[in-house]
């Protein structure tokens, strides 16, 4: 295997960087397709993470895992959008400050 | 600063504001877009990590199929335009930025102290096969200390490739027994063979190969080439020389149609010597092996597999005893070869451990999918709604939980109260 030219810490500190973004869009962002979207970015910060570690460790388990979080991603992306689909055509809202009604 | 680190920066800058972007923007089609651009750059990432096979599925799984079904559903519901924060919960924004700022430093204090525990990786442990080709010579016992490695390996059999722990061993050769129950020699007190001291070193790979006549045993070391194949296409090959008694031997890649255009590939081999490792195209090849102009042996159509590679040793073969002395021929010993490994994060190397080593996680998986697509096509079926609908549109209970909410206005109750036109709530 070939060094590594860019070193894994590089990868970690921007894996750690989008996945603060993602977790200030889920809390500050009041629109659940908005909150979605930063679900996505922080399931992709943490995917460049584990590919970082598994080139790191020569580890084919990392990538493996990755290909497994993109599925179920894609899993909970079509649930969570049937369900934003209904909650819209429900309450005709999306603003998850109103979906309180199991008083959240 | 090399080419690979100005990419990275670029490319990383590119994905921070991007994603920035995606969190600001007013506009959930840019957001959306953004986001793209965000995973566009996560899949850069994924090819330089040497993960090519995943940066494909993030292309088409997240940034085509994943981003098409957000844009799909923002249009759908026509919320392009997005509400500011709302009141309610507008403190979580102080409390996440604080909290975020502690991670940050956090991970920044743990990379500038080295403590991720990023060493370099494990080196292969060494490799190595044993095989026998000495005619007429007794089956043998192989032992690396007390250790067996090779087991009554007679003439022409090869170990598979085993791997070892480095270090300084004794190999230590000993005449099988032919009973079924043996004792350890190093019990029975036999002599060994050969004794010689051998060192194995990580990263390598070997075949050792017995030679020479029976009174007269060597080792010879051949080094093997396991590393992943640049072209898939093609084979390795290394020519051993282990004819006792005779000269240097010339390996020469005949074209049966025009003697002009043979090429030697490897001259002047000595007993004991190997050639140095040839990478062939995969195809049908004629070898000659020559000494001093006369033919040795002579070999048509040769062909091996992909990604192997190949020992061809050339050595004595036993013939049927005429007079009672044991005779030998020139012949050559084709042991079956092993398969180099493919690239690390190769389609090829996460289909064979997705469907070995990961094919009950994956099933799991399938099974999900499976659930899922369920789930949502009974989500937002049209009854199912209507129903829901319904039912929190008459419960009281519901209602005095929600009374805060005008939720009982539902589509056909707010066209009686409102004029058309402005029966539909905009989102937000």
């Amino acid at each position: 295997m070939q060094p590594p030219t860019v070193a894994t810490e590089y990868f970690v500190v921007l894996s750690a960087v989008l996945f603060i973004m993602g977790v200030l869009g889920v809390l500050v962002r009041r629109n659940a397709i908005m909150i979605f979207m930063s679900i996505e970015l922080m399931l992709n910060a943490a995917n460049l993470a584990l590919v970082a570690f598994a080139r790191q460790w020569g580890n084919l388990g990392g990538q493996l895992t990755v290909f497994f979080v993109i599925t179920i991603a894609a899993a909970e992306v079509a649930v969570g959008l049937a369900l934003i689909v209904a909650i819209f055509r429900t309450k005709k809202s999306i603003d998850i400050d109103e979906l309180n009604a199991m008083q959240g | 600063m090399t080419f690979e680190l100005i990419l990275f920066i670029v490319v990383a800058a590119v994905a921070i504001f991007s994603a920035a972007f995606m969190l600001v923007s007013r506009n959930a089609v840019h957001s959306a877009l953004f986001l793209v651009v965000n995973l566009l750059c996560v899949a850069f990432f994924y090819l330089m990590l040497s993960a090519p096979f995943l940066a494909m599925v993030q292309i088409t799984v997240y940034a085509g199929a994943i981003m098409v079904l957000f844009m799909f559903v923002i249009m759908l519901l026509g919320s392009e335009r997005l509400g500011g924060g709302t009141a309610k919960y507008g403190w979580l924004a102080g409390g996440a930025v604080t909290l975020s700022t502690i991670f940050l430093v956090v991970v920044f204090l743990a990379v500038a102290q080295g403590q991720l525990g990023t060493l370099a990786p494990q080196p292969q442990p060494p490799q190595a096969r044993f095989i026998h080709a000495v005619a007429n010579a007794p089956a043998v016992d192989i032992y690396l200390n007390e250790q067996r490695v090779a087991a009554d390996l007679s003439y022409g059999d090869a170990t598979p490739v085993q791997t070892l722990r480095a270090g300084d061993y004794n190999l230590l050769i000993f005449a099988a027994c032919a009973e079924p129950e043996c004792p350890s020699p190093f019990e029975s007190g036999a002599t060994p063979l050969v004794a010689l001291p051998l060192s194995l070193t990580a990263e390598r790979a070997a075949a050792y190969i017995v030679a020479g006549t029976p009174d007269d045993l060597r080792l010879l070391n051949v080094p093997l080439d396991l590393t992943p194949f640049a072209d898939e296409n093609t084979f390795r090959l290394t020519v051993v020389h282990a004819l006792p008694n005779y000269g240097a031997l010339n390996f020469i890649r005949q074209d049966l149609g025009d003697a002009s255009r043979n090429v030697v590939l490897a001259a002047d081999l000595n007993f004991g010597e190997a050639s140095e490792m040839l990478t062939l195209e995969r195809g049908m090849y004629d070898f000659l092996i020559e000494n001093l102009g006369n033919r040795v042996i002579a070999l048509r159509e040769y062909s091996a597999r992909n990604r192997s590679h190949e020992l061809l040793i050339i050595s004595a073969a036993p013939v049927p005893a005429i007079a009672g002395a044991p005779s030998t021929r020139p012949d050559y010993i084709r042991p079956a070869a092993p398969l180099a490994a493919h690239a690390f994060g190769s389609p090829q190397q996460i289909g064979i451990e997705m469907l070995t080593t990961y094919l009950l996680p994956f099933q799991l998986v399938a099974l999900m999918l499976l659930a899922t697509m369920v789930g949502a096509i009974i989500l937002t079926r049209e009854e199912v709604i209507k129903r829901e609908r319904k039912r929190v549109a008459v419960s009281p209970a519901i209602k005095r939980i929600n009374r805060a909410i005008p939720i009982n206005v539902t589509a056909s109750s707010a066209e009686k109260v409102l004029p058309s036109g402005e029966a539909e709530p905009t989102a937000d």
